[in-house]
């Protein structure tokens, strides 16, 4: 008789806990923001590892704002998970190798977005051109002063083993100082790089002064 | 008859009553109320004592781990330490209930039966504290919200903007430090007490001349970080305001150099160990204010974790040991460049015929800061061999061991305190151990008993540093800035210096506080920390350790002496990256959304 009488109790709880749970949850959000960091139409190349580089994402009409950091890859893209709704997107003073405006980037986001977030790098590189002569790396690129604001503090060539170069990440580095504009070449010996690794990646950067982060080649060159 | 049932009834149920309100109108007796607690000067210091326990921020004892990130010490204990820059809220705090229990306490205080002076000590005691838990936040933050002595309360309906307080700027915020220790120390008693532990007129005047420094350096050396600043001046300070702040620094230590009990200690003749006794024994007149421990109850790990193996109470020890870097900083006592001579000019190795032969005539602060190979600890002699050199065929080869192992050939291979380059638990990497506050009992080292070692804040040589400092910055004759700062060198037993600089002083204060909470602070307020940590390959940001060679080879000069290499930290992964955004915490996002009032910090 109690056996009897318990377990349809119980098998009624159980089924309002499980429809009860229905309740709470909210659905995630399933519009993708994608863009690039770009000066000119072309992409800006930072430094994509250790949650370097960052925009900021504000939605306005809540009371409490909490800024969505969406961090930039090396190769100058970006992406976010969002809601549908409208964000401001902006750069974080300090942060970037570019100039920080006031000026807000309004993005709709409905579905799936991709947007170019148009930036004034202190620095652009372009023409830049990897060459293995025996065991040594040239590279060569121009590099333009496009804001008067900041000085360079020194340009370099990074070789790294995985396809994250940059100045955190490398395994054989050539360093020029006291350089301003023009065209740069750097050499490098990666004799030994190219001896002991699977294979070999390079870029160039261009540390700036006065700001944590360098501007880099937005492209990343295979060399081994 | 049944009536006189009910009437008996009734008055029965009447006194039963009247009863019941006494019984709920008792007192409790396991709660008590403020009157009695500030009406009670036992209560009153199990109050205070609370606070006291409140307050380790940053590098502190209770932590060992915080003195391996910076360029003073390495993990050492384990597989590599993989931390490539500095978190942005590292030892972040904001602790404004501790602020809200200091102004209770205050008025508490000021509302109770005791005798004014009494009242006035334990006043002058909380707003001490209170201004040197605002100096704690100010120094990572920046400005923070001055709440002042109002003890803030919500009730419902209330509009919460009253409750939400804008941050003050950064300059506002160390006047309101600098004014609150002035106001302190002149109700505050004179005397010194058990341990230093307790606040008294000279613990209140160093907080002041120390946040004053901090204020000055800022004003003056913000120009080299333009950027870390807020519109509103939450972070940054007019460099106007320098020479103020610097005078007020100067006047301050000098008060404390002339006037206070303390001094510096020279109680033993052998420099080395005076100057480990200065800092590590509780009998230390130098010591102005320490966070003291006390076995039973108040223990901490430290010497459990640092301790050196071959004299360690239980299986831990090594968890963070010293680097090359802080031990060449060390001068040799007539020579002010501190790198070991451990090659020729051709680049061979130079021959020891003992261990400690390399260290011979480094500063004596070397011996009472790290254990080095050779050095004693607790009357056992310590000597670190990461493994044999020996020829082969005309080559020299290296061949290291599993620790404490004895070989047939070579005998021991690699000593029991090590260093090794393996992942193995609780073994040496670096070639040293740390010495300061670390405690020679072998009981403390164990981990159910902890050690009660007190971890020092002011003592008196700092304030000669920060006269030597203040004066240099105030043009003040270079005579009197050198007088202050070989005061430190004469104690300590190294040459005078005649000519100082800015670089002097940060290389003084490097060594001479070493592990005492210091070296972070300095380098942010100097705004050199993003120049020596620049997260390069640079000699400054990379972590070194020397490795010590016993030499086997039988039938030459060389044999059964020993050479020492330097080499990269096998063990610290990256070099150490300070960035521009690390010289202020980031806010946390949960504060502003409680106060929306409150301004971002640079960068965030």
């Amino acid at each position: 008789m109690k056996t009897f009488f318990v377990k349809p109790v119980l098998l009624f709880l159980f089924s309002v806990l499980i429809i009860a749970c229905g309740k709470d949850n909210y659905e995630a959000p399933s519009s993708m923001l994608t863009g690039v960091v770009t000066y000119n139409g072309k992409p800006v190349g930072v430094r994509g590892s250790n949650a370097s580089v960052r925009l900021q994402l504000w939605q306005d009409g809540f009371p409490v704002k909490t800024p969505i950091d969406v961090f930039v890859s090396q190769d100058g893209s970006f992406s976010a998970q969002l809601f549908d709704g409208t964000y401001k997107l902006v750069t974080v003073p300090g942060n970037g190798p570019w100039e920080h405006t006031a000026d807000t980037l309004q993005v709709e986001v409905r579905g799936d977005t991709h947007i170019d977030f148009s930036v004034r790098p202190f620095f652009s590189l372009s023409e830049v051109d990897y060459k293995l002569e025996g065991q040594e790396l040239v590279a060569t690129f121009d590099l333009e002063r496009i804001s008067e604001i900041r000085t360079i503090d020194d340009v370099s060539l990074l070789v790294n083993d995985t396809y994250f170069v940059d100045l955190g990440h490398f395994t054989a580095r050539e360093t020029l100082t006291g350089i301003d504009e023009g065209t740069i070449t750097i050499r490098l010996n990666v004799g030994s790089q190219l001896a002991s690794s699977n294979s070999v990646f390079a870029r160039v950067g261009v540390k700036i002064n006065g700001i944590t982060e360098a501007i880099y080649d937005s492209h990343v060159e295979k060399i081994k | 008859m049944n009536r006189f049932f009910i009437y008996i009834y009734m008055v029965g149920t009447m006194v039963l009553i009247s009863s019941c309100s006494k019984f709920l109108e008792r007192e409790s007796q396991s709660i008590l109320p403020e009157d009695q607690v500030y009406s009670d000067e036992k209560m009153i210091l199990a109050v205070l004592a609370n606070y006291y326990g409140r307050m380790d921020w940053g590098q502190h004892l209770g932590d060992p781990g915080s003195f391996a990130l910076l360029d003073e010490a390495a993990f050492s204990s384990g597989g590599p330490n993989n931390m490539q820059n500095y978190a942005d809220d590292i030892w972040r705090m904001y602790d404004y209930t501790l602020i809200r229990n200091l102004n209770e306490f205050i008025q508490g205080v000021k509302g109770s039966t005791l005798e004014e002076e009494t009242k006035r000590n334990y006043e002058g005691e909380a707003r001490f504290i209170r201004a040197w838990v605002y100096f704690n936040m100010v120094k990572r933050l920046g400005g923070v919200p001055l709440v002042g002595d109002k003890i803030y309360g919500y009730q419902p309906g209330m509009n919460p903007e009253e409750l939400q307080i804008a941050r003050a700027t950064e300059q506002a915020s160390y006047e309101y430090i600098i004014d609150e220790c002035t106001a302190a120390a002149d109700i505050l008693t004179t005397d010194k007490n058990a341990n230093s532990a307790r606040a008294n007129k000279w613990v209140a005047l160093a907080l002041k001349a120390r946040a004053a420094l901090y204020a000055a350096s800022i004003a003056k050396y913000g120009a080299r970080t333009p950027d870390v600043k807020t519109a509103g001046g939450e972070v940054g300070i007019p460099a106007s305001e320098a020479t103020r702040f610097y005078q007020i620094a100067y006047e301050t230590a000098l008060t404390i150099i002339q006037d206070s009990p303390y001094v510096l200690y020279q109680k033993n003749a052998d420099k080395g160990r005076n100057f480990y006794e200065a800092t590590s024994s509780k009998g230390s007149e130098e010591v102005i204010w320490a966070r003291d421990y006390k076995y039973p109850g108040q223990t901490h790990p430290f010497t459990n974790n640092v301790v050196a193996s071959s004299v360690r109470g239980d299986i831990d020890a090594n968890i963070v040991t010293p680097i090359l870097n802080l031990v060449e900083d060390f001068e040799y006592i007539d020579r002010r460049n501190g790198a070991l001579k451990l090659r020729d000019e051709s680049g061979d190795f130079i021959y020891y015929t003992n261990p400690q032969d390399v260290f011979a005539n480094k500063d004596p602060r070397l011996y009472g800061t790290v254990i080095y190979s050779g050095a004693d600890f607790g009357g056992t002699a310590i000597t670190y061999q990461a493994g044999v050199r020996y020829l082969e065929n005309g080559e020299w080869k290296v061949r290291t061991g599993t620790p404490g192992a004895i070989d047939n050939t070579y005998g021991l291979v690699t000593s029991q305190d090590g260093p090794t380059t393996s992942n193995d638990q609780f073994i040496n990497k670096t070639g040293f151990n740390i010495r300061k506050f670390v405690e020679e009992n072998r009981d403390a080292s164990t981990r159910g008993r902890g050690s009660d070692m007190w971890f020092v804040r002011f003592r008196f040589a700092e304030f000669l540093m920060i006269a030597a400092e203040a004066a240099l910055e105030l043009n003040r004759p270079q005579d009197e800035v050198a007088g202050y700062i070989n005061e430190i060198r004469a104690r300590a037993g190294i040459q005078p210096l005649e000519q100082v600089t800015l670089q002097d002083i940060v290389r003084e204060r490097r060594v001479e506080f070493a592990f005492e909470n210091h070296r972070y602070w300095d380098l942010k307020r100097w705004r050199i920390a993003h120049e020596v940590w620049n997260g390069q390959d640079t000699p400054t940001a990379t972590h070194y350790v020397l490795f010590p060679y016993k030499v086997y080879a039988p039938g030459t000069e060389y044999h059964d002496k020993w050479v020492f290499e330097k080499r990269k930290a096998s063990h610290t992964m990256y070099p150490r990256y300070f960035r521009y955004q690390n010289y202020y915490n980031f806010i946390n996002q949960d504060w502003i959304n409680a106060n929306p009032k409150l301004v971002r910090n640079p960068y965030q």
